[in-house]
């Protein structure tokens, strides 16, 4: 598993973990807006705000796990050549990107009625 | 003076080389494949469309130069900024931008040429021809008129009833083949063609550049290839997607559009940014400042760039919090931009700045890029982006972008490279005034248009009233807008000019660092006489020497094997895998690339049946396209030994066509998402969707149809496992079986669509279907006919055991068309079954 985390595929993971989780959020929010809006969905916040918030926590924790694993093999045998080095460092800054990308997008879901 | 032995046979194996690699003169050019003349003539093309887009800007200036004047009528006018925008867009800064890369990447990657030439032909006449067919509304009078993004409903049949828009969706599409069709040829020569020991972290950053670019137009093109397919459906056909009054939705053409738009913003600047972060340290002398942060940045803006289309919408009524999320997407993404803008000049500060000329456009580039990357931010707010939505503040924030941030690096890039190209420096004074007048002409256009936007004058009109205060800033705006003409106009002249007129440029002439360089200039057709292994971003400042052994054949590929050919590399490693065997000059590009036009002309003339006719001879000529290839003997003209290593790529088992098939498969699936996008979308948000109580595709006729193909592909995998094995004794049998399994497959899914009776003309719902089907169709149905070639090359020997790579390609084919079927049944039929029950 730390042998993986020098993989190029880690440089694109936590962003496409990125990618899907907006793609829920903004989906999810547009589909019960049209479907089936909160009763109070004018105001927030409702259990669509409590949704949103918990999917970002989850998937923030997720990311969160996978920088800190590249962050820890970096001192391991697997990051002992220059190439792997540059992968794992390269996805460790990638996976904390992703992350806060989702923190920052995600923060309105805490603050702003779903529907309006 | 007599040569030494070792001068003799390097002087022997570039002889050699240039009988293996000639490129016909004559009309036998148009079949050239070498990327070399088909990124320049991409470019050269790209220029002449430019060329044709800055006249039309010309008379939409003269025409708003003064308050209420009549030199062309609102129809006019609608037309210029509607071929305005699209000629720019898609037949100028794209094409003339992976132009370049196609040009450059070879030779910085230390390979012969990419590694499917025959696709960059194909690509590179589609592109031409898509053009063409564009363009020739401009002689017809019948220019579409509905805005380069061609909103709904104001393109469909009712308000644009001409054959405009037909003439857009359907000349943009081919375009958008052509764009493809180079993603995919980039994204494999740069993972799999680079030199040996060449890693992912010695990659010159402009390929990490270019990398991304390609694999963004990847993702980013399919959702308006499937939108022009379903408005053209719309138009011609009388489906319905976009008609509310049908049960579709015109949001929908505004999402799958922007899904491209947005990204296509990203795909511009980033291999302009390339240019710069290549010509910003060979003009500091030093090395890249923050080279990881700089592919940092590249990897965030590529996906972040996706998360941005929504702000193009915020008018359209989509709830608050939605267009918070965008908002802030914006607004982060300015920072991988801020980082690379940070490098730059951190790279600028450390070393020691040669004031060459493309450094003044680099300058000019630094200077346009961020006012328009700050009034982007402005309009990243969702108040802000109210208050001037539609106005020309957006039209000028969109060309300080654009022109900063994509043709003032072009241009210093031109300039940089041109030496490369002649051998010819520029001329130094036509070229600085060129350059001045184009920087103040732009400025004075459209930094003043700011104020005309804030102002309140609305984009898209082709007059207004004397009296409300726009009269001199349009005024001025115009008068820039020629000064800018006239810089341009320079510069195509320094450039003509200069092929006979400039100063001999020795090599090298800017102390660069990278690859390209290490060639004779100008460069012959196979770039580099021997490939070397290279284990450094800077081959040329750690290695002075390199250029000389380069071209004295002492490294690697030096053989005369009577072949074109290059190294295949590990994607990661870099190690020397195989020898990619490579094709040489041939007409399918042209033929295939000019029969799918004929298709494209007779679609136009509604000649249905013609149609039919040349695009069954399109299909007829790809199949002979891929016939040609691994082991036929116009292909592989020479016995190659079998003992030889690296071997050679059609007898291992991940050849180019491996990589260059899953690449473009991902463009497919990326097309098919947005289709499953636009289902779920007209489904929950259109105002009249109306959807029988049960699917009109009945349930077991699906079912028995997805048990052959799923029949089909595990028969058809678990005899490609026996070719791994060494197995292959009754491979062509097993083919002809698999082809069966999936004919019965495809005439289950076909007779399941007959029994829906599917009346796309009245509803979105069947017309979706309707697109599914046939979706589903045509990619078993291509398994299939692949099958059966399959066991016909197995017959002739061109495939066997020793020679297992061609099934490893088309069981990709059968894995993609079983996971569309099964997704498709989820998605289309399951899904609202399970939505129905109570």
């Amino acid at each position: 598993m730390m042998r993986s985390l020098s993989h190029p595929v880690h440089l694109i993971l936590g962003l496409f973990i990125w990618a899907c989780w907006f793609v829920v959020m903004y989906g999810g929010l547009s589909a019960v807006c049209s479907i089936e809006p909160p009763e109070r969905g004018l105001r927030s916040p409702t259990w669509l705000n409590y949704s949103l918030m918990a999917l970002t926590v989850v998937t923030v924790l997720l990311v969160f796990n996978l920088a800190r694993s590249c962050w820890q093999a970096r001192r391991t045998p697997s990051a002992r050549s220059p190439q792997a080095r540059f992968v794992i460092h390269l996805a460790a800054g990638l996976y904390l990107a992703s992350m806060i990308a989702m923190m920052a997008i995600g923060l309105p879901a805490a603050l702003m009625p779903p529907c309006l | 003076m007599t040569m030494s032995r070792s001068e003799q046979a390097a002087a022997a194996l570039r002889q050699h080389l240039e009988e293996v690699w000639y490129n016909p003169r004559g009309w036998r050019a148009f079949s050239v494949v070498n990327h070399s003349v088909l990124g320049l003539r991409s470019l050269l093309t790209g220029t002449c469309f430019f060329i044709v887009g800055g006249l039309l800007a010309m008379l939409m200036r003269t025409q708003l130069a003064l308050p209420e004047q009549e030199l062309v009528d609102a129809q006019r006018y609608n037309q210029a900024f509607t071929m305005h925008g699209t000629v720019m867009m898609f037949l100028f800064a794209l094409p003339a931008l992976s132009g370049l890369a196609m040009y450059l990447i070879p030779k910085m990657i230390g390979a012969r040429d990419l590694l499917f030439p025959r696709l960059s032909a194909f690509g590179y006449y589609c592109y031409l021809f898509g053009g063409l067919i564009l363009l020739s509304t401009l002689v017809w009078g019948n220019a579409p008129d509905a805005g380069w993004f061609m909103y709904t409903p104001l393109s469909d049949s009712r308000f644009s009833p001409g054959t405009g828009a037909d003439f857009w969706l359907i000349g943009i599409t081919f375009v958008e083949i052509s764009a493809i069709s180079t993603a995919v040829e980039l994204v494999v020569s740069i993972l799999r063609s680079r030199a040996p020991g060449m890693t992912l972290r010695d990659m010159p950053i402009f390929c990490w550049y270019i990398l991304a670019m390609a694999l963004m137009i990847l993702f980013g093109f399919p959702p308006l290839i499937l939108g022009s397919l379903l408005l053209e459906l719309e138009r011609a056909a009388g489906f319905v997607f976009f008609a509310v009054e049908g049960g579709g939705d015109p949001l929908l053409w505004q999402h799958l559009f922007w899904l491209f738009g947005h990204p296509e913003v990203y795909i511009l600047f980033l291999p302009a940014a390339g240019i710069v972060s290549t010509l910003i340290p060979v003009f500091a002398q030093r090395p890249l400042i923050g080279y990881s942060w700089i592919v940092f940045s590249i990897i965030l803006i590529g996906f972040i760039s996706f998360g941005l289309w929504v702000h193009h919408m915020f008018t359209v009524g989509i709830p608050h919090l939605a267009q918070a999320f965008f908002s802030i997407a914006s607004m982060l993404i300015a920072i991988p931009t801020g980082i690379q803008l940070f490098a730059w000049l951190a790279t600028l500060w450390a070393g020691k700045v040669v004031w060459r000329l493309p450094m003044l456009w680099i300058f000019g580039f630094l200077v346009i890029f961020v006012c328009g990357g700050l009034t982007g931010v402005m309009l990243a707010l969702v108040p802000f982006d109210w208050q001037v939505h539609d106005t020309h503040f957006v039209v000028a924030h969109m060309h300080y972008v654009l022109v900063g941030g994509m043709l003032f690096p072009l241009i210093a890039g031109l300039y940089f490279w041109l030496p490369h190209l002649s051998g010819r420096m520029p001329s130094p004074l036509l070229s600085r005034w060129a350059f001045w007048l184009t920087f103040g002409g732009f400025n004075l256009t459209f930094l003043l248009m700011h104020l005309t936007g804030l102002l309140g004058m609305p984009r898209r009109i082709y007059t207004y009233p004397a009296d409300v205060g726009w009269d001199e800033l349009n005024l001025l705006s115009s008068i820039g807008g020629f000064v800018m003409a006239l810089g341009i106009a320079m510069l195509i002249v320094d450039i003509a000019l200069h092929f006979r007129f400039g100063r001999p440029a020795g090599r090298n002439p800017w102390n660069a660092a990278t690859l390209e360089w290490a060639q004779s200039m100008p460069p012959p057709a196979y770039n580099h006489v021997s490939l070397p292994v290279i284990t450094t971003r800077h081959p040329l400042w750690n290695h002075p020497g390199l250029a000389e052994e380069m071209s004295e054949a002492r490294h690697g590929l030096n053989d005369r094997s009577g072949i074109r050919e290059t190294y295949g590399t590990n994607a990661v490693t870099a190690e020397a895998q195989e020898r990619m065997h490579l094709p040489s000059n041939s007409w399918l590009p042209l033929g295939t690339a000019f029969v799918i036009a004929l298709t494209c002309c007779a679609l136009l003339a509604s000649l249905y049946w013609v149609a039919l006719a040349t695009a069954i001879g399109a299909l007829l000529l790809l199949l002979r396209w891929s016939w040609i290839n691994g082991a036929h003997p116009d292909y592989t003209p020479a016995a190659l030994d079998e003992t030889a290593y690296p071997p050679v790529h059609w007898r291992t088992r991940s050849g180019p066509g491996l990589w260059g098939t899953a690449t473009a498969l991902l463009a497919d699936g990326a097309l098919y998402l947005s289709l499953i996008f636009g289902w779920l979308y007209l489904w929950t948000v259109a105002p009249q969707w109306s959807a029988p109580r049960s699917s009109p595709l009945s349930l077991p006729p699906l079912l028995i149809s997805g048990v052959f193909l799923g029949a089909a592909s595990l028969w058809y995998w678990r005899g490609v496992q026996g070719l791994r094995q060494g197995r292959g004794k009754h491979w062509a049998q097993r083919c002809l079986l698999t082809s069966g399994l999936g004919l019965l497959h495809v005439l289950a899914l076909l007779y399941t669509a007959m029994q829906a009776e599917l009346r796309p003309t009245f509803s979105s719902h069947d017309s979706v279907l309707f697109v599914l089907v046939a979706y589903l169709v045509l990619h078993s149905g291509l398994a299939v006919i692949a099958t059966l070639l399959q066991a016909r090359r197995a017959q002739l020997n061109y495939v066997n055991a020793r020679q297992p790579y061609e099934p490893e390609v088309v069981l990709l084919l059968w894995k993609y068309a079983l996971a569309s079927f099964w997704t498709a049944l989820a998605a289309f039929v399951l899904l609202p079954l399970a939505w129905s029950v109570p």
